[in-house]
């Protein structure tokens, strides 16, 4: 994958002006799960971006990769263009690539016709600093080890379906490095305290919550998740502790041996029944307004 | 060898009786020898011959001798001295030497030729010798003028010097006083303006949050959690309310409340009549026994007072006694392990104390089987006063036990289960009560957890854990207010995140040593329910849904809308009425809690903008501005206005210069060649002393024109004529 990163920096091509090349997402930070075979990058481009610009520098990737391949294997990429950017495919690994341009442009009018949703850009530019962010704070294994195992959840535990990743790393250095010592802990700490930090609803309405560390001002770490995502996400992670706490482990990480749980339901541990908790958010019966969320 | 030395010799030796020795005067080389030995000596030595040859060679060369270019020519022709100078020759004239001369020629009889000056003409003057002497002493006048004229002008300087250091000194460290004193007074406004800006950002951002409220209905989660830089919901301050207006339905009417107090004054009073009746017995009973003595220096009394004191223990002595609740607890501390007969003796006193009215009111019961007397009151209020001692700790062995059944001492459980509550009240008094919400918070949750389907909210946090728990988050909280909402929202988030697990985390008992562990007693059934049930409750009250925990129905709208105007709890009075041994016995604290809900038709409040306002810590970190016109900041600033900090200015420096050599940072030696001192500047100590020599000179050449010798001469004159007789 890095002999296709490369490529793309050493090219100042005049149809496509490139500011930026760097690359994002858990590739970067190191915290990908077995299997997941996509890296991401973003391309900050000197001017508001169009459509048309995203298939230019699509067609510019094609034939650069082609021209490095052996002839069998030209026909096997291909590439899909998407709202923000394109993706490409070879063997199987995936290279999304998201456009976007430089700050600054992004206050300028945007035609919605032409140019790329501003919404977009400003996802890709917080992803820079999110992999930037990450790199220079989170580096301890045991942050990185706590981000794939709470992803995992993410795949097995229905509570956790609709988390954020950007919420996921800042909840893990969260609760590896925000103590009194100022020590960073272990894993089995860390990951204890994770859950106990979701459990005394960190990430709920009204707490003081983790200030996003990427975003100007002081911004809550979970104001992009509407309220029933919170609520859901502070039930498993109440469920979970009791789990844990009364020896479960096991199930928890389902590891090798252990009964395979998705804690919808009652389940024993080690004497003690542990029901799942209920959700406690309502929709209100009017909604008055429809929620803004900022995509995840 | 003095000046009049050989007049003393010559006087001496005629006065004992010698021949005065012949003076022999050698008019070739004019030196005059004592005695004929010396003479007779010279005349053979080298001096006299070459002189004679001298003389043979020629007279006429004499006046020409050192003649050529020097112009005048001083000749003295006593001495056969000829000066180039004026000054040397009337220093001559006027020295010892000369003197000496003159004076053996008057001896000898000889005449005095005058004094000759010759011109460079080869012509002869006369010099007024005493003109000269006069010049001379005048100069040396002068010259001693100039000295004590220099050196007065010196002591003056040295003084002025001095005054006006000190006078720097006295300035400086007047100048430190007033600064350090400027310095913590202004360190004393600025805390004060700071919390008076903290609370008045506090204020603004509650009145900010009601604004918009009632201006805008529905907002989105990340609009308002983004315009918060702390903690703040919505509907926080509906759960305040809710929780107010359910504080109001439990805590105690007043009537309930004077009842109380009553009769805890009744119990109170008659044990202390009862405990100074007791004393007064016993000491009796020593003294009848000859065991009462006088408390010598550094032992204690003999302690008589049976009945030590009594204290308030239990939700009494907490203030947290609810609506309906009757059963007050009491104890009371005896010096030995009570006995059956004691309590007893005392209830029977007791009774022996109330009056006409009180007997019939009040009811005295004793239950040995508790340890204690009950008194009751008609309406049902009861006061269980259980006797108990400290000697009651002391560990139980074998022989003790058999001892105290023998005595029939009351039951050990119910005594140490007493001193515990004593212990829990008063760290509660400490640690909890200064806090009014957390009393409001704690009253509540009672009684929520006295409530149907709750009892193993009793059973497992067993109302001391609880409290244990508020301390705890009271003192990880330390300086900041709380709300009665927060306090219970922070008490479900502690049981959510699994407090009262065992294998998640303790909960210290800070009242024992070591402290034990409490979550270690406790029931996992227990702890899971009540977990899961405080996480839900957390849940809900995060979204509007605190009335489902606490079992009331939820706020109208009108009562959502309405201000808290009322100061609230102002039906308790707080009387501080003490047991007798000092003991705080305040009934209730008055309750006042910070009033922030104001009327809600205002105006609206400024914008608190994006940037948050609040408590230090919350948001962006806090910049309080320093730089020129706000005076120094209180911290000590690595990087300021104008650069890196150097350290304090010269004038302030208290420790010294600093630690260096003479020669800078290179420490003691530097690096190059050895320094050559020969050369180096010379202090001005050095100079001083220089000036010094020279007075004492002029001081001496002043007392020789006074006492009208050379002493200068007449010293080297002697010391050559030593040199030549030795």
């Amino acid at each position: 994958m890095t002999s296709i990163v490369d490529t793309l920096v050493v090219s100042p091509v005049p149809e496509v002006d490139i500011e930026e090349m760097r690359v994002v997402g858990s590739f970067k930070k190191g915290t990908i799960l077995a299997g997941h075979k996509t890296a991401d990058i973003v391309l900050i481009i000197k001017h508001l971006p169009t459509l048309e610009d995203i298939t230019n520098i699509q067609n510019l990737m094609k034939e650069k990769m082609n021209a490095q391949q052996p002839e069998k294997e030209r026909k096997k990429a291909t590439t899909k263009s998407h709202e923000s950017g394109f993706s490409y495919t070879f063997n199987g690994s995936t290279l999304n690539v998201f456009v976007t341009t430089l700050p600054n442009n992004t206050k300028e009018t945007i035609d919605p016709e032409k140019h790329l949703k501003l919404e977009n850009l400003k996802n890709s530019l917080a992803a820079i600093r999110h992999a930037r962010w990450f790199e220079e704070n989170a580096y301890q294994s045991s942050i990185r080890i706590l981000v794939r195992i709470l992803k995992d959840f993410k795949k097995r535990i229905p509570f956790f379906k609709n988390v954020n990743p950007w919420t996921i790393d800042l909840l893990a250095h969260h609760a590896a490095v925000a103590n009194t010592n100022g020590n960073t802990l272990s894993v089995p700490q860390v990951f204890r305290r994770c859950l106990q930090l979701l459990a005394a609803g960190i990430l709920l309405p009204g707490s003081a919550s983790i200030s996003d560390p990427c975003e100007p001002g002081f911004v809550k770490a979970h104001s992009f998740m509407s309220y029933e995502h919170q609520d859901e996400l502070a039930c498993g992670a109440q469920t979970l502790l009791r789990a844990l706490s009364h020896g479960g482990y096991k199930e928890i990480l389902a590891m090798k041996g252990a009964r395979k749980i998705t804690f919808e339901s009652a389940v024993m541990f080690d004497g003690i029944i542990v029901t799942p908790s209920k959700l406690a958010y309502e929709k209100p019966a009017e909604p008055a307004e429809p929620m803004e969320t900022n995509g995840s | 060898m003095n000046k009049q030395g050989w007049y003393n010799r010559t006087k001496a030796n005629a006065a004992a009786g010698k021949e005065p020795p012949r003076t022999y005067y050698c008019e070739i080389c004019k030196v005059s020898c004592m005695g004929a030995l010396t003479y007779k000596e010279h005349c053979n030595g080298q001096k006299h011959k070459k002189k004679e040859k001298e003389k043979e060679g020629g007279d006429s060369n004499k006046p020409a001798r050192g003649y050529h270019s020097f112009g005048k020519l001083y000749r003295c022709e006593l001495c056969d001295i000829s000066c180039t100078g004026e000054q040397a020759f009337s220093a001559h004239m006027t020295g010892s030497k000369h003197n000496k001369t003159v004076l053996l020629f008057r001896k000898l009889g000889k005449v005095i030729p005058n004094p000759t000056v010759t011109n460079s003409k080869g012509e002869k003057e006369e010099v007024d010798l005493e003109k000269v002497k006069e010049e001379l002493a005048k100069k040396a006048e002068r010259i001693a003028k100039e000295e004590a004229d220099r050196t007065e002008k010196r002591n003056k300087r040295n003084q002025q010097a001095e005054e006006r250091a000190k006078k720097r000194l006295e300035e400086i460290e007047a100048r430190r006083k007033m600064m350090d004193e400027r310095r913590s007074k202004w360190e004393e406004e600025r805390w004060k303006r700071e919390e008076e800006w903290r609370n008045m950002q506090e204020q603004r951002e509650e009145e900010w949050k009601q604004w918009q409220e009632t201006e805008q209905s529905e907002i989105t989660p990340s609009q308002v959690q983004q315009s918060a830089g702390f903690a703040s919901r919505e509907g926080e301050n509906n759960d305040n309310k809710l929780i107010m207006k359910l504080h109001d339905e439990i805590y105690p009417e007043p009537t309930e409340l004077t009842n109380i107090k009553n009769l805890v004054k009744v119990t109170e009073d008659n044990l202390k009549t009862i405990s100074d009746t007791m004393r007064d017995e016993t000491e009796a009973e020593l003294k009848d026994k000859g065991l009462l003595t006088e408390p010598s220096e550094g032992q204690d009394a003999v302690e008589t007072r049976v009945l030590k004191g009594c204290v308030r223990v239990g939700d009494l002595a907490n203030g947290l006694l609810l609506r309906g609740d009757k059963a007050l607890e009491m104890l009371v501390f005896c010096t030995d392990k009570p006995t059956v007969y004691m309590l007893q003796n005392v209830k029977e006193k007791f009774e022996e104390l109330l009056t006409e009215a009180q007997k019939k009111a009040l009811k005295v019961t004793v239950e040995p089987g508790k340890g204690a007397f009950i008194v009751t009151d008609p309406k049902g209020f009861s006061v269980t006063v259980t006797m108990t001692s400290k000697a009651m700790e002391a560990d139980a062995t074998a022989a003790s036990i058999t001892a105290d059944v023998a005595a029939k001492v009351l039951d050990r459980k119910n005594c140490l289960r007493v001193l515990e509550e004593l212990k829990h009240a008063n760290w509660f008094q400490t640690n909890v009560s200064p806090v009014p919400s957390a009393v409001i918070a704690l009253r509540v949750l009672h009684h929520v957890m006295r409530q149907e389907g709750k009892e193993h909210w009793r059973h497992a946090l067993r109302p001391w854990i609880l409290d244990v728990l508020v301390g705890q988050i009271l003192q990880a909280n330390q300086g900041r207010r709380f709300s009665p909402g927060e306090i219970i929202r922070r008490i479900l988030e502690a049981l959510s995140a699994g407090a009262l697990f065992s294998s998640n985390s303790s909960i210290p008992d800070p009242c024992t040593e070591p402290s034990v562990d409490l979550t270690a007693s406790l029931d996992k059934k227990q702890v899971e329910q009540v977990t899961m049930d405080a996480q839900a409750a957390l849940r809900a009250l995060t979204f509007n849904k605190l009335y489902v925990f606490l079992g009331v129905p939820a706020l109208s709208e009108h009562e959502e809308a309405a201000g808290q105007e009322e100061e609230l709890g102002e039906g308790i009075d707080a009387q501080d009425f003490e047991g007798y041994d000092g003991a705080p016995g305040h009934l209730y604290p008055t309750s006042s809690m910070p009033v922030r809900m104001r009327g809600m038709r205002m105006r609206r409040p400024p914008h608190p903008g994006v940037r948050p306002y609040g408590p230090p810590g919350y948001g962006a970190p806090y910049h309080p501005p320093y730089g020129p016109g706000h005076g120094p900041p209180p911290f000590p600033t690595h990087l300021g206005p104008r650069g890196p900090w150097r350290g304090p200015p010269p004038h302030m420096r208290r420790g010294g210069p600093p630690p260096f050599g003479p020669r800078g940072r290179g420490g003691h030696r530097m690096r190059g060649p050895r320094p050559n001192n020969k050369n180096r500047k010379r202090k001005p100590e050095e100079e001083d002393a220089k000036e010094d020599v020279k007075k004492e000179c002029v001081e001496k050449s002043e007392e020789a024109a006074a006492s009208g010798g050379s002493g200068e001469n007449t010293e080297s004159k002697t010391d050559t004529m030593e040199t030549e007789t030795a």
